[in-house]
């Protein structure tokens, strides 16, 4: 089945077919879910409005996590059958990976702010986030600082792999740091308790941004298709 | 393979010998390092022993990251590793042969000026030989993330700071046991767990990175 949709001629067929659908789809969930988010759902008793901005946050977190993991298996993809889309989609994510990082470690300092009363605490899940972004920074920086793009990948691949073993262990160990440090900090923990007036909103934003992340990153390879396509029409003309 | 790997680890051996110019660099800069903690924290002994641990380890790594630019470049622009890939020489035995013999030639001399800088920042003399056991561990894996990343960054541009980049993120699990064996020290508790989670961070590396190192160089050769 990969080999069929890995075609890269087929892939750009089906993925110029399906992307407008895809585009209203995620707009369309994207403006109901912050509606929901930002106007009709309850502002909670404690923490009032500043609760909001975990609607974007927690999706953002999420996403962030689970391109890089996403970037491991097309990572491996590419450096064991030498898929060419894999490097491709590979090189998408990996932005758009950064981006969602980005947006969690500001939503979640904006939220730290007035709930906490910091900006920034060296707690463990806030470290461990600042490593992925620097995660994605390494592989960004590495796929792109060869003079031909192309000879960048399979170094950028190797990274992205070991990255991921390491991710675990990065996560786990500055949690034993952390409790050596500092006691634990105000981080909510001991099961979901959401009332379902939080959680619909949460889960509709949840599906808007795993929409929004698939449509940025198959525009995104197919802009990179069409460029290689331009590069090696000019180089035969 | 035993003896491939006795070949290159002599020949590495006697060059960084004839280079030993490198080394006394590479601990001059740690030393260098060292002393713009006392004077950004200020002289108080009290202040400086309770980071002084912290302190050794981050110099110590701030100044060896530079240097792992180098392990493999030299002899990617010589055509040495291009030849012993055309004699189908086992590129792993080299890379760890490589990193074998950069790891003594760097951590050795560091060992040797551990106690002199022990006792400027007033750390128990009785303490040293836990502290260069557990930094003997932690440089171990960072020499073989060092050969990682520098196998990785072969032929790029801006390769030294490309290189810090990839290595600083992926060396925090060895940093965090190291310190962390280093405050168990301080507060007289048992250091054993930390030293054997080094270990085992050591050993994965081992697996990892010889393959990674592989890979990594014969794609450098293959694509040029």
């Amino acid at each position: 089945m990969f080999d069929y949709f890995a075609n890269p001629t087929r892939f750009s067929k089906i993925a110029r077919l399906i992307l407008p659908w895809l585009e209203i789809i995620s707009v369309a969930c994207l403006g109901y879910g912050l509606y929901l988010a930002l106007l009709s759902s309850p502002a909670d008793y404690q923490q009032g409005d500043a609760v909001r901005i975990m609607y974007i946050h927690v999706p953002a977190a999420w996403i962030a996590l689970s391109s890089y993991l996403l970037l491991g298996i097309c990572a491996f993809f590419f450096l064991i059958w030498r898929h060419p889309l894999a490097e491709i989609a590979a090189r998408s994510i990996a932005p758009i990976g950064t981006g969602f990082a980005v947006i969690t470690l500001i939503t979640g300092s904006l939220w730290g702010k007035p709930i906490w009363g910091v900006w920034w605490v060296w707690d463990g899940r806030l470290t461990s986030m600042l490593i992925l972004f620097f995660f994605f920074v390494g592989y960004l920086a590495l796929s792109n600082a060869f003079e031909q793009t192309e000879r960048g990948a399979r170094p950028a691949a190797i990274l992205a792999l070991i990255g991921c073993i390491n991710l675990p262990i990065v996560k786990f160990s500055v949690d034993w740091w952390h409790t050596l440090h500092q006691p634990a900090s105000i981080m909510r923990s001991g099961g979901i308790a959401i009332d379902s007036s939080m959680l619909w909103p949460l889960f509709t934003l949840f599906v808007a941004f795993h929409l929004l992340f698939i449509v940025i990153v198959l525009t995104r390879m197919l802009t990179v298709l069409n460029e290689r396509k331009l590069q090696s029409r000019m180089i035969r003309s | 393979m035993m003896l491939i790997f006795w070949h290159y680890f002599k020949r590495e051996f006697e060059i960084s010998i004839s280079q030993a110019t490198d080394i006394l660099s590479q601990i001059g800069f740690f030393m260098l390092i060292m002393v713009l903690f006392p004077l950004a924290l200020g002289p108080d002994p009290d202040q400086l022993k309770q980071f002084g641990i912290a302190i050794i380890w981050i110099a110590a790594f701030v100044s060896i990251v530079p240097a792992y630019e180098r392990l493999f470049s030299d002899d990617y622009t010589h055509g040495f590793i291009e030849k012993a890939l055309h004699n189908a020489q086992p590129l792993g035995c080299y890379a760890a042969a490589k990193c074998f013999c950069f790891f003594l030639v760097t951590t050795v001399p560091l060992l040797i000026i551990l106690p002199v800088i022990c006792l400027m920042i007033g750390i128990n003399s009785s303490l040293y030989f836990e502290i260069a056991l557990s930094l003997l561990l932690g440089m171990l894996g960072m020499t073989l993330l060092g050969g990682i990343a520098s196998g990785l960054v072969l032929g790029a541009r801006r390769a030294a700071i490309l290189g810090a980049v990839l290595i600083l993120p992926l060396s925090l699990p060895i940093l965090i046991f190291g310190t962390m064996s280093g405050l168990a020290l301080m507060e007289s508790e048992p250091i054993k767990p930390h030293l054997y989670l080094l270990i085992a961070l050591d050993l994965c590396l081992i697996v990892i990175s010889i393959p990674a190192m592989q890979l990594g160089l014969k794609n450098a050769i293959e694509n040029d």
